[in-house]
């Protein structure tokens, strides 16, 4: 927590817009809602026993990668949604690794609350407890920060977004809904009470859910489908890609829980549809909420 | 797909001049979804006989260091359904007495898979007989 301390009087000077000069009270309200949003989005997943299990059970190399995505991942958050439009690199990976310390503290704090971490346990499952709650409970204080800032809706002063960084919040979107469901068992007992006739309908539910919450609807921040374009431009170039994106995000989020590991193929496959159709729904109201 | 309309300056809209990068992908993920539904589409055809069909296989028997013997199965369900809480029993017999009597269950055994488990044994299996078997399931 020390370098927070020194972030906050150090380097943010000269770069930034003079009205948000960063005062240490202004950096202290901003870690507050780095909390916030790290208990508003990570208090469910600290509440459930199967990420609690997942602590010592799942395997320390698909933690490991958890956790090194993790990086890139809060870094590409805090650039597309950064306070600063003046953002480098450098700021990103700082705000991103402020997030990961916030989610890492507020993980322990709370598994210590609920007496899940006790001093007799070994190293092993107190840190693989508080990193598997780290990873969620960082992009939660990500988008927390930004998110309970009010006043900095940037919506309609942001600059047109690119290709990738679409596809790429809807990325983030699938996982945030997927880290919080994928270790649940029901996911899997789903995918077994389902016959591959519920499998066929769930699929085509979730492209047309994610098909309607963005393009057909005019949200905020939704695209606006001009009358002449044609209404399967959309759904080839945005719809399907971020469908696939649900689905792989949601095949990974179950290997790196260890779901799929006794499973054949068909079996993995139905799990995946399963947890993509959450993954879809959060896939496009990211680019709605973001 | 040059559409020639300039971009609007509010934002996002799809008529803004397509990289055909976009169209490469879109087709690409068509593709992939298009296989999936067709994938699932023929299992939903095909597979009508939705019963779960179990078989245990020994693949070893060692004794433990801290004394006892593990027996190492596999577990394999070959049918379309999967099983749940399916108990696996572990008769170890002389004759017709029953030495020994164990169970494990297991929470699923999906279809069409196998998954490993083992039972603890006090006397060394091999010398005796051994009949380890699935002995019920429930529907998920």
């Amino acid at each position: 927590m020390k370098t927070l301390g020194t972030s906050a009087t150090g380097n943010r000077d000269g770069s930034g817009k003079s009205a948000d000069a960063v005062t240490p009270a202004k950096f202290l309200v901003g870690i507050g809602r780095g909390v916030g949003g790290a208990l508003l989005f990570a208090l469910p997943m600290q509440m459930t026993m199967e990420m609690w299990e997942l602590g010592f059970t799942m395997d320390r190399w698909r933690l490991v990668l958890l956790l090194l995505v993790a990086i890139p991942l809060l870094i590409g958050i805090s650039h597309r949604i950064g306070f600063e439009e003046t953002f480098s690199w450098r700021e990103g990976a700082r705000d991103a690794m402020i997030a990961y310390g916030l989610g890492i503290v507020t993980s322990a704090v709370m598994l210590t609350l609920f007496k899940l971490l006790m001093g007799n346990m070994p190293a092993q499952e107190i840190i693989g407890k508080i990193a598997v709650q780290a990873v969620p409970a960082s992009i939660g204080a990500l988008l927390g920060r930004s998110q309970l800032g009010g006043g900095k809706d940037d919506a309609d002063d942001d600059p047109q977004p690119g290709y990738g960084s679409e596809l790429f919040m809807m990325a983030v979107g699938a996982l945030f809904l997927n880290l919080n469901m994928a270790p649940t068992e029901e996911m899997i007992l789903i995918s077994y009470k389902m016959t591959p006739w519920h499998a066929l309908a769930t699929i085509l539910l979730s492209i047309a859910l994610m098909h309607a919450f963005v393009y057909a609807v005019s949200f905020r921040g939704g695209h606006e489908l001009s009358s002449d374009t044609p209404w399967w431009h959309a759904l080839i170039r945005f719809t399907l890609p971020g469908y696939v994106i649900a689905l792989v995000i949601s095949l990974y989020s179950l290997w790196s829980f260890g779901r799929l590991d006794d499973g054949s193929f068909t079996p993995a496959m139905t799990a995946m549809i399963v947890l993509a159709f959450p993954g879809a729904i959060g896939a496009a109201a990211a680019r709605l909420i973001l | 797909m040059a559409e020639a309309k300039p971009d609007r300056r509010n934002g996002r809209t799809v008529s803004r001049g397509a990289h055909w990068i976009e169209w490469l992908t879109g087709g690409l993920c068509t593709a992939l979804v298009a296989a999936m539904i067709a994938w699932i589409a023929s299992n939903a055809v095909i597979g009508s006989d939705r019963a779960p069909d179990l078989a245990v296989r020994i693949i070893r028997q060692q004794a433990n260091p801290g004394g006892g013997y593990a027996v190492s199965f596999v577990i394999e369900n070959s049918g379309t359904r999967t099983a749940a809480a399916v108990p696996v029993t572990g008769d170890l017999k002389d004759g017709d007495r029953v030495i020994e009597t164990h169970e494990v269950t297991f929470d699923y055994v999906p279809a069409q898979s196998s998954t490993t488990g083992a039972l603890l044994f006090k006397t060394d299996p091999s010398a005796h007989m051994l009949d380890i078997r699935a002995s019920g399931y429930v529907d998920p």
